[in-house]
């Protein structure tokens, strides 16, 4: 068996083809030189540690061993050939299969400026060095998007002397993903720290360097900072897989089992396409942490037992806001009536529904952790919105969100960036 | 086999993002305040260990082990 992406995803779906009782060879391929660590915390606590940054290892050698995985770093795949059944190496190598996952995640979208640099983005550990120094030299950091690693890193940085600029096309950032009243609190929440942010506007394009970048905005104001980093969304790592036979549609296309279109080759994590899933309104890539482990556990086992099960785990996400935690499950759908059931939106702990007609979509916690099993229980077996109301007691809407708009933020900000 | 299982945090690890909370808040807990995670037991049943292993498989900081308890 051979894997082709060494985290989350990767290990995890090495885990469930051993739990599962494959007991061959496992081969992972992965192009980092970092053993596999724990990505979420870049954007957290690794920001403004002290001293140098301690990655966290997912695995240690000892446990790799024990389960009989070859771990091969600093091995870039290529090219999958399908026919004859080889992953091609960007040394050369040709690694034979009988089934391939496929967890090769995926990277930011980025921006370019006028002079042609590629702007920093946050999602390796030589971008966190590169953030660090520059937070640390220039005491100033202009973030363009607010999506959830945007708005962490705003929040991290701006506890701790940086003078921070969020800018974002849309009014109402994470609105999609925390649904309209807690996106609101976020964003008082980011006001009342000090960082400034300019919604509404979008970047038509950056010029400049390290020390002194001016960022164009739509409404025809200049902006300049010292640093830029660029949070704008992320893209499937897919293109080494262009012409080898295998669906791709912005990531690698596969079933609600995890199999891609080829015969032998699957897909999991943020790389993956979910064609189909209970909770998914549309084909969608889903890219958070735990769904990287299940999927990748999930498909893991499927493949070392020759079964077809559906992968309908609840798709989850947390996110840590000036100390608070924000904790998801579900998908809010456009149109859906917000319901406050515990707490109220302006303390530090509440949670909030959402829903439409008899249907439960999603929960959204600030601190209520202790509260979402319940709910979850429920999204995993389709539960509906009465009985989520039985499970807390309330009743009145107290508030409805507009339908979020499908593309998020930061496309906008691509194309007029592009576009100059 | 009791079918007990011993539940091993270790809170140099711990981020205390509360992900184990949302799976078992019967077991864990994020107090106000504490930086890591606390156990409100530290032993799990053998009807829970599913839920268990997926607190374990879930915790980003490879915090939380288990151990088999023989009888
Ligand atoms: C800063 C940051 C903070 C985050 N915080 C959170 C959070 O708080 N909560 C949350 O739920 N999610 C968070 N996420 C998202 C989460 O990290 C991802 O969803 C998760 O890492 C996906 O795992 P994966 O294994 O599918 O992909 P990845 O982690 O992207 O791993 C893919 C691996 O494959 C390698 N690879 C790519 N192409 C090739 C190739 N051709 N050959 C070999 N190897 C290849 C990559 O280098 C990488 O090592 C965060 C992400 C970032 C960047
Ligand atoms: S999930 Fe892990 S890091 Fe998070 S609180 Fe629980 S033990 Fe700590």
């Amino acid at each position: 068996m051979v894997i082709v992406g060494a985290s989350a995803a990767g290990l995890s779906a090495a885990d469930g083809l051993r739990e599962g009782g494959y007991d061959g060879r496992i081969v992972i391929l992965g192009d980092e030189q970092h053993e596999p660590y724990d990505r979420p915390t870049l954007s957290k606590k690794l920001l403004v540690s002290q001293g140098e940054p301690q990655l966290h290892a997912l695995r240690t050698p000892e446990r790799l061993e024990a389960d009989g995985v070859t771990l091969l770093l600093g091995h870039r795949a290529v090219g999958l050939d399908v026919d004859r059944h080889y992953v091609v190496t960007e040394n050369g190598d040709a690694v034979p299969w009988d089934a391939v996952i496929i967890t090769t995640g995926s990277r930011p979208r980025t921006l370019v400026t006028t002079e042609a640099e590629t702007l920093p983005v946050l999602r390796t550990p030589a971008d966190l060095g590169l953030l660090r120094e520059a937070a640390a030299r220039y005491g100033q950091v202009t973030l363009i998007g607010a999506g959830l690693i945007g708005l962490e890193i705003a929040s991290s940085l701006s506890g701790h002397h940086v003078e921070v600029t969020v800018i974002n096309d849309l009014e109402l950032p994470l609105r999609n993903i925390l649904g309209e009243p807690v996106a609101e609190q976020v964003r008082e929440l980011h006001r009342r720290h000090g960082v400034d942010l300019l919604l509404g506007v979008s970047v038509e394009s950056v010029s400049g360097g390290p020390g002194s970048y001016s960022v164009q905005l739509s409404d025809g104001s200049t902006h300049r900072t010292s640093f830029v980093l660029v949070g704008i969304g992320v893209e499937a790592n897919d293109e080494w897989l262009d012409g080898s036979g295998v669906a791709l549609d912005a990531g690698v296309v596969v079933d609600a089992a995890g199999r891609a279109s080829v015969p032998g080759v699957w897909a999991a994590g943020d790389v993956a396409r979910l064609l189909s899933h209970p909770s998914l309104p549309e084909s969608t890539r889903v890219e958070h942490w735990t769904h990287a482990i299940e999927h990748g556990r999930h498909v893991g086992l499927n493949v070392a037992r020759g079964s077809h099960a559906d992968y309908a785990a609840v798709p989850y996400f947390w996110t840590e806001q000036y100390g608070r935690r924000f904790h998801g499950y579900g998908r809010i759908r456009p149109g859906d009536t917000a319901q406050l059931v515990e707490g109220a939106l302006d303390e530090e702990e509440y949670l909030v529904l959402y829903g439409s007609g008899e249907k439960l979509h999603a929960v959204v916690s600030c601190g209520c952790v202790r509260s979402l099993r319940g709910y979850r229980k429920l999204l995993e077996r389709n539960g509906t919105w009465r009985e989520a109301l039985d499970l807390t007691g309330h009743t009145a809407p107290i508030h409805t969100t507009s339908p979020p708009t499908p593309a998020d933020a930061t496309t906008n900000v691509r194309k007029n960036v592009e576009a100059s | 086999m009791t079918g007990q299982v011993e539940i091993l945090l270790d809170t140099n690890l711990c981020n205390g993002y509360g992900v184990c909370v949302t799976i078992m808040p019967d077991v864990f807990d994020t107090p106000a305040g504490s930086p890591v995670a606390v156990l409100l037991r530290d032993r799990v049943e053998a009807d829970e260990t599913d839920d268990l292993d997926e607190a374990i498989r879930a915790c980003p900081a490879q915090a939380l082990a288990k151990r088999e308890l023989a009888s």
